[in-house]
């Protein structure tokens, strides 16, 4: 096992931010850990690595506690943080030296570790510029190059492809699968859903603190395997409808966006819905229904959108 | 030791490349003596020298009062004229259309009631329009020097009976007779203060590790926190020992000021200067905020620096017992009465004697900064 957490518990005074959370993660997963702002996922990661004290549970990596060896266990580890954290002053080479030798290397591994990871991220043309002539998706690459300069067994990636443009998104996604398929386990959070459901084999869903559902993507799906989700457009919704498609036995859960209502259904019968569109005198112009995305599973498991704004 | 040495080498490095704060600790000092060394003493020195840099400023006297016209001959002294090219603008608009076409810098307006907010002690009544660029920055910075030490004769004419003399003369600095030009003493009390700005770098240690992205990604390596906080403590203080070798150099081949014939034992005590400031900072940082400590500083520098008579020698400095007892402790006067009397010999603590004190006031200082090290190693910094 790479990472087991048992029954971790950690507060910020009165507040839970890891409630109960029990995980393992074997030797070369690709592991998702999907879930929203505030989830607790962050935290997870700071616990993992002992970055911040936990008021309960224990937490082994590569099978061992992390106190008994924590530099030898932190030498064997990357961590791509949240933050873009690089040097602004020193160029990405330079960058990427320091934290290798930060990691231990020296002499012939260390200037191939920076080689490979500034050809890795596709650094490579721009290893003398410094981060401040970089784009966005460039600096994100360069944090990236700066945890894995030391060839890790495990990597964790904390959301980095926040803020980016597809392209650079999509070369990152391509990296992380590749590092991967290097024999290499990676950790990768996230609140996107499309993009865990892309690269990840295994995926648990995080929200306040607990781990409300885990498994491949198809596990996930199957949990709702028998639910459908059927979008309504009307010309003019009104909440009412809301709390009367709530009350119906069938609904798991019902939401609007703009002139859509968004409905999760748990038999495939749609009758009661659309006497209920009806009742309320509610002028339909479109109804399609598809199967079930992870983004639903979340939903419906939750109630709540996985990103604000999200539908 | 190898990850001391990395973190050393790369932080003297980035400090080199960052233009602001190397303009900061080497041009404002410059700048700063220049003014207060010349432009507002009769006792000129010789500053054909002076870096030529090309910013020009229009200056609008809406106020035609006293202290107005004593700042716009301010401005068109030769020695300000050869750092800023000020035109006088009678309208504001026509300024405007300049500095659009990039014919000008900056525009200092001074508003009608000048004069008396001056004398009420506020400068209120100025306004800049500025380019935003470097050079607009250093007029700025100029013109605040030059209120701030009106503002200080002000302060200092307060206390005083006697009104305070702008010329050193009065003031002897040393029984021995010799008295430091103007330009020399301000070379001295410049170089001193500058370095108790120095603190930016130390403060800058405490913000890196707990309130930065790069604290946290550190705190995930397989570093000891304390090394690296060693490697990057070295290098800030290398950097600021750089930084003092420079200054004394210009000031001393370049500008000609007075430094003595035993440069070490003056590179000595600006050393212990920097190390007591640079780690006093950290300690600061630790022990309350970054921000308070910041404040703190902001704060307590122009003060300490007043007392040290850094802006204007004032006799009253010498002769009020609270003022010479806190000068016998406040780092940088015991560090610039060291240089002084180096330069100039005379009386009073010996040489050793004062660099002892440096030496316990550093030793004290470092101590605090371990406990403080230690308190915050202990402290849960997860973000
Ligand atoms: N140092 C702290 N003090 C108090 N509360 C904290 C602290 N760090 C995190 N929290 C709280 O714990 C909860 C979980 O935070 P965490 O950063 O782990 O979320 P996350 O899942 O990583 O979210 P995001 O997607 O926004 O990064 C949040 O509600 C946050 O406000
Ligand atoms: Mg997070």
């Amino acid at each position: 096992m790479i990472i087991e957490v048992n029954d971790l518990i950690k507060r910020y005074k009165d507040f839970l931010a890891i409630d109960h959370l029990n995980l393992t993660i074997g030797d070369g997963e690709l592991f998702g850990l999907l879930g929203p702002n505030g989830a607790g996922k962050t935290t997870l990661v700071n616990a993992i690595l002992g970055l911040t004290a936990v008021d309960h549970g224990t937490i082994n990596v590569f099978g061992e506690a992390l106190s008994t060896s924590e530099r030898a266990i932190k030498k064997q580890i990357g961590l791509v943080p949240q933050d873009i954290a690089v040097y602004p002053e020193l160029t990405a080479q330079e960058n990427v030296t320091l934290f290798g030798k930060l990691f231990g290397l020296r002499g012939e591994a260390l200037r191939k570790g920076v080689a490979d990871a500034l050809e890795f991220t596709g650094l490579t043309d721009i290893r003398n510029k410094k981060p401040s002539q970089f784009s966005g998706g460039m600096k994100r690459r360069l944090n990236i190059a700066c945890a894995i300069v030391h060839k890790p067994r495990l990597i964790i990636m904390d959301e980095p492809t926040v803020g980016i443009d597809p392209q650079s998104r999509n070369y990152i996604l391509e990296s992380v699968k590749k590092l991967n398929d290097m024999h290499c386990t990676v950790i990768y959070i996230s609140h996107y859903m499309e993009e865990v459901a892309s690269i990840c084999t295994r995926i648990a869903i995080v929200d306040k603190g607990r781990i409300i559902a885990k498994g491949t993507q198809e596990e996930l799906g199957r949990l709702i395997e028998d639910d459908q989700v059927v979008s309504v457009g009307v010309t003019a919704p009104d909440y009412s409808i809301i709390e009367k498609l709530k009350r119906l036995p069938a609904v798991k859960d019902a939401t609007v966006d703009g002139h859509t209502i968004r409905i999760v259904l748990s038999e495939r019968k749609l009758n009661a819905v659309l006497d209920t569109f009806l009742e309320e005198d509610l002028t339909i112009t479109k109804i399609e229904t598809n199967t079930p995305t992870l983004e639903d599973v979340f939903l419906t498991l939750t109630g709540r959108a996985l990103r604000e704004g999200a539908q | 030791m190898r990850e001391i040495a990395a973190v050393f080498l790369s932080t003297v490095r980035m400090n080199f490349r960052d233009r602001r704060s190397l303009i900061f600790m080497i041009l404002f000092p410059i700048v700063l003596t220049l003014i207060l060394g010349t432009a507002l003493s009769s006792v000129s020195g010789s500053s054909d020298t002076a870096e030529k840099l090309d910013s020009r400023a229009a200056l609008i006297n809406q106020d035609h009062g006293a202290m107005a016209g004593r700042m716009e001959k301010f401005f068109r002294s030769p020695e300000i004229r050869k750092i800023v090219h000020t035109k006088t603008y009678r309208s504001l608009s026509t300024a405007k259309a300049d500095l659009k076409k990039q014919k000008l810098d900056a525009i200092i307006v001074i508003n009608k009631g000048f004069t008396q907010a001056v004398e009420n002690g506020s400068s209120k009544k100025l306004d800049f329009i500025t380019s935003g660029d470097m050079e607009s920055s250093l007029i700025k910075n100029i013109t605040q020097s030059y209120l701030q030490r009106i503002n200080a004769y002000r302060a200092a004419a307060a206390f005083a009976p006697q009104p305070a003399a702008p010329l050193l003369a009065d003031h002897a600095l040393s029984i021995n007779g010799k008295i430091p030009r103007s330009s020399d003493y301000y070379a001295v009390t410049m170089l001193i203060m500058i370095i108790l700005y120095a603190s930016a770098y130390g403060l800058n240690v405490v913000r890196e590790m707990n309130l930065s992205p790069i604290g946290y990604r550190i705190r995930s390596l397989p570093v000891r926190q304390i090394n690296y906080l060693i490697g990057k403590t070295l290098g800030q203080l290398a950097t600021v020992f750089l930084q003092i070798i420079v200054l004394v150099t210009f000031f001393k081949f370049i500008y000609h000021a007075n430094f003595g014939s035993n440069l070490p034992f003056i590179f000595l005590v600006c050393f212990l200067l920097g190390f007591i400031i640079i780690l006093l900072s950290i300690a600061l940082a630790l022990l309350f905020s970054y921000k308070m400590a910041d404040t703190i500083l902001d704060l307590a520098i122009p003060v300490a620096t007043f007392l040290a008579g850094g802006y204007v020698k004032l006799s009253i400095l010498d002769t009020n017992p609270i003022a010479v007892a806190l000068n016998s402790w406040l780092p940088n006067a015991v560090a610039q009465n060291l240089v002084f009397q180096n330069i100039y010999g005379g009386t009073g603590q010996t040489a050793a004697g004062g660099v002892l004190k440096l030496t316990l006031i550093a030793l004290a200082i470092l101590l605090l900064t371990i406990a403080a090290l230690r308190r915050n190693n202990h402290a849960d910094l997860s973000k």
